[in-house]
């Protein structure tokens, strides 16, 4: 075949396109619109047209734009969600789950590890039969953390009694949103769904999509939510999730399994009604050019459509080839995949996950068992793990699964059943480069920052060396680190560490500071570092902690070593990973807690969190007509843990390096002695506070004058302000804090008169209770 | 406008109380084309307007061309028109059987030959039909008058004058056959005929300019015309299939004050006849197709020339996170999908690295018809656009050029970069001074890049990428438009195109990142047994055109700056022999450093000071960190 005949047959092909993708011009019977949006984007303007009640979400990448654009869309007006950010995903999904109990529409976005962390509340939902909409942008799990797309996320939620639709590209995420509300309300199916697309492929990547420009419509296709038994209806009083045991669960279970097979009959009823409003058509398993396939690639979402050029390409060039993909993965269609393959004489499966040890991905494991049931089939399988942690798919990674199936059908035998696609064995003797030597403790313990206890007062007094000499410290970060230009984490680490003495474990728990210092196979850690998920990085610690003393104890490690371990949060960690935290505070094991506290989440792209003082613009607490940024006032995290009567809790700042690193001293006197020490440090973020890259100094100074963020330690549960704007008649109005900032200019405007005098009282509120316990030992 | 209207067409209670007048005559112009198997004459016969006369298009005609239905000459027309009854000095009303069709035709040979007060019967025979009013069987036979015909040359068009608009742009040829046809993806209806369109023609398809018989409101046609890219300045020409539905053309472009549009007479029965003239077919054959475009909730036809025609068309962005690469994607590809009718796609590669690192950002343009499948990065592009002049060291930057792709770059004059030579031989490459001129104009480099894009690459809509950028910023930043328009204007006109750059034989190899470890050799658990090694990473290409000196003579060495440094990249060491400081600054690891100021800004005697940085100038002052290992 000529090239211009191949390059014929491959424009034919193209205008074969399939029905549910996007095109300029719109079938259908409502009037739609054209728009160019990402998978994110989309989900988040169905949601909006959906006009859902509650959004309880947790940010993680790369699901997080969800919920920004809808709070962006809030700011704006355009719809009224109430959206709750959860302190994890675990407490989001509680979020909605009480409220789609409460008889309203929810929605939910996740990813990854967010989609583990609310595992455990997922089947609790399925079983009490709360319907509610998830989206997963799907991206790979831990660890080690890559934040990339594949499927290892959503592979967990195969078994909790979700239905799980598929939607391939941005206008199928749009379309998938309105048909999951529909079937999970149907009186006959009543789960909650899930719509997963993946991460950064789908969820990062502008297409053209059509959206619905008929209010009428959307309401008369999506009809009133079903009333469903709901606690809020106090005049009919029910249990909701009594304690069920042996004889009656296996009953709930048997109604969820009938749900999961109504559902069979319902989606594509719900599929069909959706194309005659969009012209779009989804059927349960897509299948490309299968009529008369020989050789047929099983492939889930967006490589399903790479695929698909590359069959064209092998069409054109004489190949009986085709595509399937599931559009519906919970319920399977087996029954379809039984009709699709029975005359394909070959297929490679791929699986974005591996199920370890199965000798295949779920995908592929689930299509094995669905052909076995068909007597008649005689299609060799082969399974194949591709594109793990986001690696990219190209239409050359199809062409040779095709060709690997063909030469199944060449030989007549399935030479490697299961293999990883696309890994790379390495050379050997090559590798990472070798970086720094190993720092003496020596070398560290230069005592910079000369400790005592005053017998009189019972506290520590710190003697500090002239800055100038602390340059002669190693520094245990090596520079070469990614973080953004003027961050102020690593001041902080560097000043933290010009004290430390000795040997030092660290744990970052996920954030900049990681994410930026140990992009693989590079690293900036010179000492033992570890990175635990932030949900879980203190308990973790105290593992660490409580292994070395019982390793020292036997002997196994030697004694004279003294390790300091201090663990290195932002104040997102501090959100999502503040139970384990306090766990680790109320056992009192020997380690430091150190928050650097930036205001928000700021690798994720600047969500509110907690810390987030009120009015403060971030991504999910936009300013615009109707929203004047975050609308409740930050988390007092170092009363939080002075609470829990710990030996040395302090506040400090990277602008305050003296007072920092005399209280860092400090703590790591009473971290080797007496126990846990928590310490919240302030500290720079030029890209998210919206300020130049130069500007710390004044800022950070700004937020302490005006007594927003007080300097102050609490030692033995005797609190000591260290810093009193007050006495040195430094003290300024917030005002003048706010106005040096980008995200926080807004609240100096005349309409926002009231938020600003109700910060300023709150911040007086504050600083005087502090003055108070500054002044009476007992408070 | 409706007097407008009044001007072209008579209502169907105007015309049923003025029946019978002597001074009107009453012309049944219907004709259907072979494929709508009616006769019009039988129809007539069977029922027609009372007194209304019956005109044969096909009969008063040329009878001596080969062509359906030409023009006749003056003689002919007058005779004919007087033994239809219709004389000097009378009103004419003219209607059809489909309601706004071949009555535009005979309006349009009645004007061409100078005949009085002309005009169409607003909805034609179905509007008087519906209304219930009087129709008339048999043939009507009137008084032979006399009329005069005399040819206005202005009204109509031959081969050789459409030939040259054509060629020199002098006037636009405007083709009112429908688009599969234009597109030559319909099989042509009459034989002898080759599908497509003249090179270069615009396409209205005469359906779209009525609704129901009648001819759309002139809002709703003014869209049309100009979405299909009529510029009303220029002059215009109007063909079909055979001339008949040209003149609907004729109609509505005159009720929008294009009173005098010549008719191409001839049209594709002549110019798809002759196998010496030009033909372009959908996108597929002339770098030319037809794409849907929607805008203000109207689906309308435009066409735009994509320079491929077997592939998508794609570019990279090179850039570090900042510059705006990614919201440039963003901007050309928001238009082209959006206002220019294309398919497209756009993304970037996020990695989990901050601002200040390496950013690629891929936008992917196609015909509105092809779907875009797959989701990877581009690898092949047709125009790569590197921000940051650092970033030509990077080899990555020129992976998967071809000889015939753009290549873009970000430098000021001079000696023309040797990196450069690894481009193929034939690459075009663009030098653009995008930084100058970004912070010349307060704006970004992205804007000045988007500017030069467009000019480099004439199917990128200027105007429509403008719109676009401004709307992008019009919401967030109000202040940065009227800079961002001014740098997207010199972008599009102060760069170079530098000759004989590559210097490599054929295309470059795509690039594929391959791990340092693979299965065989990465340390199970995936931990890094290598302390510190970030210290091999290079961070210079992070800063923005800035960075920091240290003036020795005025440094006191108080270890400020050393506290407040993100990058950790100033070098400490013992005083020097005499020295009174034990300590002393000795300088910056330029290698890290990403030109945050913190240390400026911290300088309590003015030795730290922020300088432009020319290139070689931190090379020349970097103190190294770590001596023995990267000098």
């Amino acid at each position: 075949m000529d090239d211009l005949t191949t390059q014929l047959a491959s424009t034919q092909s193209r205008e074969g396109a399939p029905a549910s993708a996007a095109t300029a011009a719109p079938a259908g019977t409502v009037r739609q619109k054209l728009d160019f949006r990402s998978g994110n984007e989309a989900a988040a303007l169905a949601a909006r047209d959906i006009g859902f009640h509650v959004m309880g979400y947790f940010p993680i990448t790369p699901s997080t734009e969800v919920a920004e654009s809808l709070s962006k869309m809030q700011a704006d007006g355009e719809h009224e969600i109430a959206m709750i950010a959860g302190d994890g995903e675990h407490g989001a999904a509680g979020i909605c789950y009480g409220a789609a109990l409460g008889g309203g529409r929810v929605l939910n976005a996740t990813s990854s590890q967010g989609v583990l962390f609310s595992l455990e509340q997922l089947p609790v939902q399925a079983g009490t039969r709360v319907p509610m909409v998830l989206n997963i942008a799907a991206r790979t799990v831990s660890g080690p953390l890559d934040i990339r797309g594949d499927h290892s996320d959503i592979y967990y939620t195969l078994n909790i009694g979700w239905i799980v639709l598929c939607a391939r590209d941005p206008q199928a995420v749009y379309d998938m949103n309105f048909a999951a509300v529909k079937i999970g309300e149907h009186l006959d199916v009543r789960l909650p769904v899930i719509v997963v697309y993946d991460g950064f492929f789908t969820s990062h990547q502008k297409r053209r999509i059509q959206r619905f420009d008929d209010p009428d419509a959307i309401r008369q296709f999506l009809g009133q939510r079903p009333n469903f038994p709901t606690p809020l209806d106090t005049e009919h009083p029910a249990t909701f999730g009594p304690y069920m045991n042996d004889p009656d669960l296996i009953n709930n279970k048997v109604q969820l399994s009938e749900a999961m097979e109504a559902a069979r009959r319902v989606i594509p009823e719900v599929f069909a009604e959706l194309e005659q409003m969009t012209g779009r058509h989804y059927p349960i398993l897509d299948s490309y050019r299968m009529e008369d396939a020989d050789t047929a690639l099983v492939l889930l979402n967006s490589a399903a459509e790479t695929a698909k050029e590359t069959a064209d390409n092998l069409r054109a060039k004489g190949q009986k080839v085709g595509v399937l993909s599931p559009n519906v993965l919970r319920p399977f269609p087996a029954e379809e995949f039984r009709n699709a393959l029975r005359g394909v004489k070959a297929a490679t499966i791929g699986d974005r996950a591996d199920s370890y040890g199965a000798g295949g991905g779920n995908l592929s494991l689930e299509v094995r068992a669905a052909i076995q049931l068909d007597p008649a089939n005689d299609t060799r399988i082969l399974s194949r793990i591709y594109g793990l942690g986001g690696k990219d798919f190209y239409a050359a990674d199809a062409e040779q699964f095709f060709a690997q199936a063909n030469e199944t059908i060449k030989s007549g035998r399935v030479a490697e059943p299961f293999a990883y696609h696309g890994a790379t064995p390495g050379v050997a003797g090559r590798g990472a480069r070798t970086g720094l030597p190993a720092i003496p403790a020596a070398a560290v313990s230069l005592g910079m920052a000369k400790v005592h206890r005053n017998e009189a007062t019972n506290r520590l007094d710190v003697e500090l060396e002239p800055l100038w000499k602390m340059t002669e410290v190693p520094n245990r970060v090596a520079p070469g680190h990614g973080a953004c230009p003027g961050c102020g984490i690593f001041p902080t680490l560097h000043q933290v560490f010009n004290v430390l003495e000795g040997d030092v474990v660290v744990l970052f728990q996920t954030g900049c500071a990681m994410v930026v210092s140990t992009g693989y196979p590079s690293t900036a850690h010179r000492i033992s570092y570890v990175h635990n998920l932030f949900q879980n990085g203190a308990a973790t610690l105290s593992g660490l902690v409580e292994m070395y003393h019982e390793r020292v104890r036997r002997g196994e490690l030697p004694t004279s070593k003294d390790v300091t371990f201090v663990m290195i949060s932002g104040d997102g960690g501090m959100d999502i990973g503040m139970g384990p935290a306090i766990g680790a505070a109320n056992r009192n094991h020997r380690m430091m807690i150190l928050e650097y506290d930036n205001q928000g989440y700021m690798n994720t792209g600047a969500q509110l969190s907690y810390s987030t003082p009120f009015g403060h613009r971030t991504s999910t607490s936009e300013v615009g007509k109707t929203m004047p940024g975050k609308r409740y006032h930050h988390k007092d995290t170092a009363q939080i843990f002075a609470a829990c009567h710990l030996p040395f809790v302090f506040t400090a700042s990277e602008g305050y390096p003296e007072d920092l690193m005399r209280k860092v001293a400090k703590a790591q006197w009473y971290a080797k002695r007496e126990g846990l020490v928590y310490g919240k440090i302030l500290s720079y973020c030029p890209l998210n506070w919206r300020t130049a890259d130069d500007a710390a100094q004044p800022i950070l100074q700004a937020a302490i004058d005006s007594c927003f963020f007080p300097l102050y330690e609490v030692e033995h549960g005797c609190t000591t302000v260290t810093y009193d704007p007050d006495a040195c008649k430094r003290r300024h109005p917030v005002s003048d804090w706010l106005k040096l900032m980008g995200k926080t200019r807004h609240l100096l405007s005349a309409a926002n008169k009231e938020i600003l005098s109700g910060i300023q009282a709150e911040t007086d509120r504050r600083w005087t209770r502090l003055k108070a316990m500054h002044e009476h030992p007992l408070l | 406008m409706g007097n407008v209207r009044e001007r072209y067409f008579t209502s169907t209670a105007q015309l049923a109380g003025e029946i019978g007048s002597p001074d009107l005559v009453v012309v049944d112009a219907s004709w259907y084309l072979p494929e709508q198997d009616r006769n019009a004459r039988r129809e007539y016969l069977a029922g027609h307007i009372p007194h209304a006369v019956f005109f044969d298009i096909d009969e008063i005609a040329d009878r001596s061309s080969d062509l359906p239905h030409m023009l006749p000459d003056p003689l002919s027309f007058s005779q004919a028109m007087q033994r239809l009854g219709i004389g000097d000095g009378m009103r004419i009303v003219v209607y059809d059987g489909a309601g706004l069709f071949s009555a535009a035709r005979v309006w349009w040979m009645l004007r061409a030959f100078c005949a009085g007060e002309v005009t169409i019967l607003d909805g034609g025979l179905p509007q008087w039909r519906a209304e219930g009013r009087p129709l008339e069987e048999g043939p009507v036979t009137r008084q032979p008058r006399h009329f005069t015909a005399r040819l206005d040359h202005g009204l109509v068009t031959e081969i050789d004058e459409v030939r040259r608009a054509l060629e020199n742009g002098s006037a636009q040829v405007l083709d009112a056959r429908p688009a599969d046809h234009f597109d030559g993806t319909t099989p042509e209806p009459h034989p002898g005929l080759r599908c497509g369109h003249m090179p270069g023609s615009l396409n209205i398809p005469a359906s779209d300019l009525t609704v129901q018989g009648f001819l759309k409101e002139p809002e709703a046609l003014v869209p049309i015309f100009e979405r299909a890219g009529v510029v009303w300045t220029k002059p215009l020409i109007a063909c079909c299939g055979s001339g008949v539905t040209a003149a609907i053309l004729v109609l509505a472009l005159a009720i929008l004050g294009k009173r005098r549009t010549p008719l191409y007479d001839g049209s594709w029965a002549e110019w798809g006849a002759r196998s010496d003239l030009p033909v372009a077919r959908g996108f597929n054959k002339g770098h030319r197709e037809r794409v849907d475009k929607e805008v203000k909730g109207e689906r309308v036809k435009q066409n735009i020339c994509l320079p491929n025609t077997d592939r998508f068309f794609e570019i990279r962005f090179e850039s570090i996170g900042g510059l705006g690469a990614h919201a440039a994607g963003q901007v050309l590809a928001t238009a082209a999908v959006l206002r220019m009718g294309l398919n497209g796609a756009h993304f970037s590669s996020y990695g989990s690295e901050k601002k200040g690192s390496l950013i690629r950002s891929f936008v992917r343009l196609g015909p509105s018809d092809w779907p875009i499948r797959t989701s990877a990065p581009v690898e092949t592009p047709d125009a790569v656009v590197v921000f940051h002049a650092a970033l030509l060291r990077n080899a990555a930057s020129f992976a998967g050029l071809r000889k015939d792709s753009t290549f873009i770059f970000n430098a000021p004059p001079g000696p023309v970069p040797e990196q450069l030579s690894a481009l193929p031989r034939g690459v075009r490459v663009i030098r653009v001074d995008a930084l100058a001129i970004a912070v010349e104009e307060k704006s970004r480099p992205n804007a000045v890049f988007l500017g030069t894009l467009c000019a480099a690459f004439p199917f990128l809509d200027a105007e429509e990428v403008l719109e676009a950028l401004t709307e992008e910023f019009a919401g967030k930043h109000p202040e940065a438009v009227a800079s961002n328009r001014r740098a997207f204007e010199r972008g599009a006109k102060e760069f170079e195109v530098l000759e004989g750059v590559g210097q490599a034989d054929g295309d470059l190899p795509v690039g594929h990142f391959e791990p340092v470890w693979g299965y065989e050799t990465q340390p199970i658990g995936g931990f890094i047994p290598n302390p510190g090694n970030s210290i091999w990473n290079d961070l210079s290409v992070s800063r923005t055109g800035m960075l920091p000196i240290l003036h020795a003579e005025k440094c006191i060495h108080c270890g400020v700056c050393d506290l407040v440094c993100a990058d950790l990249c100033l070098v400490w060491g013992n005083g020097a022999e005499g020295s009174k400081f034990k300590r002393e600054l000795k300088g910056v690891d330029y290698r890290y450093c990403k030109g945050c100021m913190r240390c400026v800004e911290s300088c309590p005697t003015g030795a730290l000071t922020i300088e432009a940085e020319v290139p070689g100038l931190a090379d020349r002052l970097r103190v190294p960190l770590f001596p023995s290992l990267i000098a």
